[in-house]
C-alpha cells in the first residue's frame, strides 16, 4: 500500500501483513513480531488505502463516515497517518518504491 | 389440510409439506387414505403410520408477515438492500433490465451511510443482534466506491453497536482479481451469475463493449472458491443450453466449490426474442435439471430451482412481503429490487417510502400491501402441491391472478422438478427415471388442475 499527498509518499513496509477479523483488522508486523488491531473508521481507512484509493478519495469517504466537512476529516486523517507512522505501519517511500 | 397428490405413471406421490411427509402410493392406497382422512375412520394397517402423522400437529401455515409496526417501521426487516447503481458492465443479449448500462445514477456514499445508520438503529431498537446487508444492481460492483464504503462503514458501526452483520451480493463477477479477493474477504455470500463454460458464458453474457468477459468471471469464481465466502452459482438456462445442464453441473462441481447451484430459466422479453434467445421447453428443463441435480449431489452440492426449493415452506417467493427494505440510488425504499416500471406494468406498487434526513419515512399502508402479496392471495396456486415452496413465483413477472390450476410453463417446470425431487428424497429412483422418460406421464402430472387430496378441505 502506497499513498501520496502533496508529492510526499508513504507506504506500508514490506514486512507488514494484514487480515480481516470479526469486527476488526489485524496488522501484523512480522519483523517486530507484533500485531496492531485497527477498529472502526481506522480499519475502514486502512482497507480503502489497500484497495488503492488515493489520499483525496479516501478523505472523501472518511468525511462521509465521520459526517463532517472535508477539512475536519482531513485533520483526523493526518492524525491517523501520523500515528500509523509512529507505530511503524507506514514509512516514507523513496521514489519508485512500494511496500506491496 | 395441506395434503396433495400427483400421478406419477401408475402410482401417486403423496405430499404434505406442513407435515414434512411424502410417500408413493398405489391407487387403492390413495383412496383408502382419502377415505380415512375424510371420515376419521380407521385406516388400513399399512397406512396407519401415514394417517397418524397427517392427523398430528403440522408446521404452522406460512402466511403473510404480520406484526405491528413500531413508529411506522417494521420491527424486524428481513434485510437492508442497497442498490449502488442500476448500471452494469455486461451486455447480456437476453437481459430485460431496462436501466441504462453506463448512465445509471450511482448512490451517494452519504445516502448509503444514512441507510446503514437507519437500519442499525431499527435493529438496535428492536433488541436484535444480527442483521444482513444485501447488494443488488444492475451490477453492484460497477459502483465499487459505494460498496467499499458501505461494507467498511457498516462493519465498523455494527461492531460498535454489538451487532453482527452478514453481507451478501448478487454479482456478475466481471472485475479484477484484487476486487474479487476483497469481496471474498468481506462478504458472507456471493450469488454469482455464471451460465456455464466459456462458450456458453461468452454467448449469453458478453461484456458491454462486446469483448470477451468469461475469463474474468471464471477467475472470480475461482477466487471465491478458494476463500471462505459462500458461493452460490446461478445459471440462466436457455433453449440452446438446456441439454448441456448436466455438463454445466459437472463443470461447476469440478472447477469451483459452490454450496449451491441455482438453475433458472430465461425470462422471455422483447430483448431476448430479438437476440434469438428463448426459454427452454419446461419438460426438457425438468428432465435436465434432475440429471444436473444428481451430478451435483454426488459432490455434496445443493441444486436449486427457485420455485422448487424444498428446504422450507414460505408464503412469498422472495423478500417481498417480508419487510426487506431495499434502497435505490435516489433514496427510494422498496420491497422489491426490480425496476419501478416493471412493477407498474404488472399493476403492482412495491414502493414503501423514502430515506429522508437519515431516517426511513415509510408508508404503513404500503408495507401492509407488500405483506399481502402472499400465496394465500394467489388464486392460481390454491390447489397446487408446490404452493408452499414456489409461493406463486415472482410477484412481478408471474401472473397468478388466473383461475386455480390454469398452469403455465413456469408452473409446469416447477411442478415437475418438485415431484422429481420428492421422488428422489423417497429413494424412488427407478420410478423417477421411468416417469421422467415418459412424456405422457409427465404431462399427466403437470396438467392435473387440483392436487388436493381432499377437495374443499383447506
Amino acid at each position: 500500500m502506497t499513498l501520496t499527498r502533496q508529492g510526499a509518499a508513504v507506504r506500508s513496509p514490506a514486512h507488514l501483513r494484514w487480515l480481516q477479523d470479526a469486527g476488526q483488522l489485524l496488522v501484523v508486523d512480522e519483523k517486530a513480531r507484533r500485531a496492531h488491531v485497527l477498529r472502526g473508521h481506522e480499519a475502514a481507512l486502512w482497507t480503502w488505502f489497500t484497495l488503492g484509493y488515493s489520499y483525496d478519495k479516501a478523505l472523501h469517504l472518511l468525511a462521509a463516515a465521520l459526517k463532517c466537512p472535508p477539512a475536519q476529516a482531513e485533520a483526523a486523517l493526518r492524525e491517523l497517518l501520523h500515528s500509523w507512522q509512529t507505530l511503524g505501519l507506514l514509512e516514507e517511500a523513496r521514489d519508485g518504491e512500494s511496500g506491496d | 389440510m395441506e395434503v396433495f397428490f400427483v400421478p406419477v405413471g401408475d402410482k401417486y406421490l403423496l405430499y404434505a409439506p406442513l407435515h414434512r411427509l411424502s410417500a408413493v402410493l398405489n391407487q387403492s392406497a390413495l383412496r383408502s387414505l382419502r377415505d380415512a382422512l375424510r371420515t376419521n375412520a380407521d385406516s388400513p394397517p399399512a397406512l396407519s403410520a401415514i394417517v397418524q402423522k397427517l392427523r398430528d400437529n403440522a408446521l404452522p401455515m406460512p402466511g403473510a408477515r404480520r406484526g405491528a409496526l413500531r413508529d411506522g417501521l417494521p420491527p424486524q426487516p428481513m434485510f437492508l438492500g442497497l442498490i449502488p447503481t442500476r448500471g452494469c458492465n455486461l451486455g447480456c443479449p437476453y437481459c430485460d433490465f431496462a436501466a441504462p448500462k453506463t448512465r445509471s445514477a450511482v448512490m451517494d456514499v452519504a445516502l448509503a451511510r444514512d441507510a446503514i445508520d437507519a437500519y442499525l438503529r431499527l435493529l438496535a431498537e428492536g433488541g436484535h443482534t444480527r442483521g444482513e446487508v444485501h447488494f443488488f444492481g444492475g451490477e453492484p460492483f460497477f459502483a465499487p466506491r459505494v460498496v467499499h464504503f458501505a461494507v467498511e462503514y457498516a462493519a465498523a458501526r455494527a461492531a460498535a453497536a454489538g451487532i453482527t452483520l452478514r453481507f451478501e451480493a448478487t454479482s456478475n463477477g466481471l472485475y479484477s482479481a484484487a476486487r474479487a479477493r476483497w469481496i471474498a474477504s468481506r462478504f458472507d455470500t456471493v450469488v454469482l451469475s455464471l451460465d456455464g463454460p466459456a462458450d456458453i458464458q461468452e454467448r449469453q453474457r458478453p461484456s458491454i463493449n462486446g469483448q470477451a468477459a468469461a475469463a474474468a468471471v471464471i477467475r472470480s469464481a475461482e477466487i471465491f472458491s478458494e476463500s471462505d465466502v459462500e458461493l452460490v452459482l446461478r445459471a440462466c438456462v436457455t433453449h440452446q443450453s438446456v441439454q448441456r445442464m448436466p455438463e454445466i453441473a459437472a463443470w461447476f462441481a469440478q472447477k469451483f466449490r459452490p454450496s449451491t447451484v441455482c438453475f433458472e430459466t430465461l425470462k422471455q422479453s422483447p430483448f431476448s426474442t430479438a437476440s434469438a434467445f428463448l426459454p427452454p421447453d419446461p419438460y426438457d428443463f425438468a428432465r435436465y435439471f434432475d440429471r444436473a441435480a444428481q451430478i451435483l449431489a454426488a459432490y455434496g452440492i445443493q441444486t436449486v430451482f427457485s420455485g422448487a426449493d424444498l428446504r422450507g415452506v414460505r408464503a412469498s417467493f422472495c423478500p417481498v412481503g417480508k419487510d426487506a427494505l431495499i434502497v435505490s440510488p435516489d433514496g427510494a425504499v422498496a420491497a422489491c429490487y426490480l425496476l419501478e416500471k416493471d412493477w407498474q406494468q404488472s399493476g403492482l406498487d412495491m414502493h414503501l417510502g423514502w430515506l429522508r434526513a437519515g431516517h426511513f419515512a415509510l408508508d404503513a399502508a404500503a408495507i401492509e400491501r407488500a405483506r399481502g402479496l402472499a400465496v394465500e392471495n394467489k388464486p392460481l396456486c390454491a390447489n397446487c402441491l408446490c404452493r408452499l415452496h414456489c409461493a406463486g413465483g415472482c410477484h412481478v413477472s408471474h401472473d397468478t391472478a388466473r383461475a386455480p390450476g390454469h398452469f403455465d410453463e413456469v408452473c409446469i417446470q416447477t411442478r415437475l422438478i418438485t415431484t422429481a425431487a420428492l421422488l428422489r428424497q423417497n429413494g424412488q429412483h427407478a420410478l423417477a427415471d421411468a416417469w421422467l422418460a415418459d412424456g405422457a406421464a409427465l404431462h399427466a402430472t403437470a396438467a392435473q388442475s387440483s392436487d388436493r387430496l381432499i377437495r374443499g378441505k383447506r
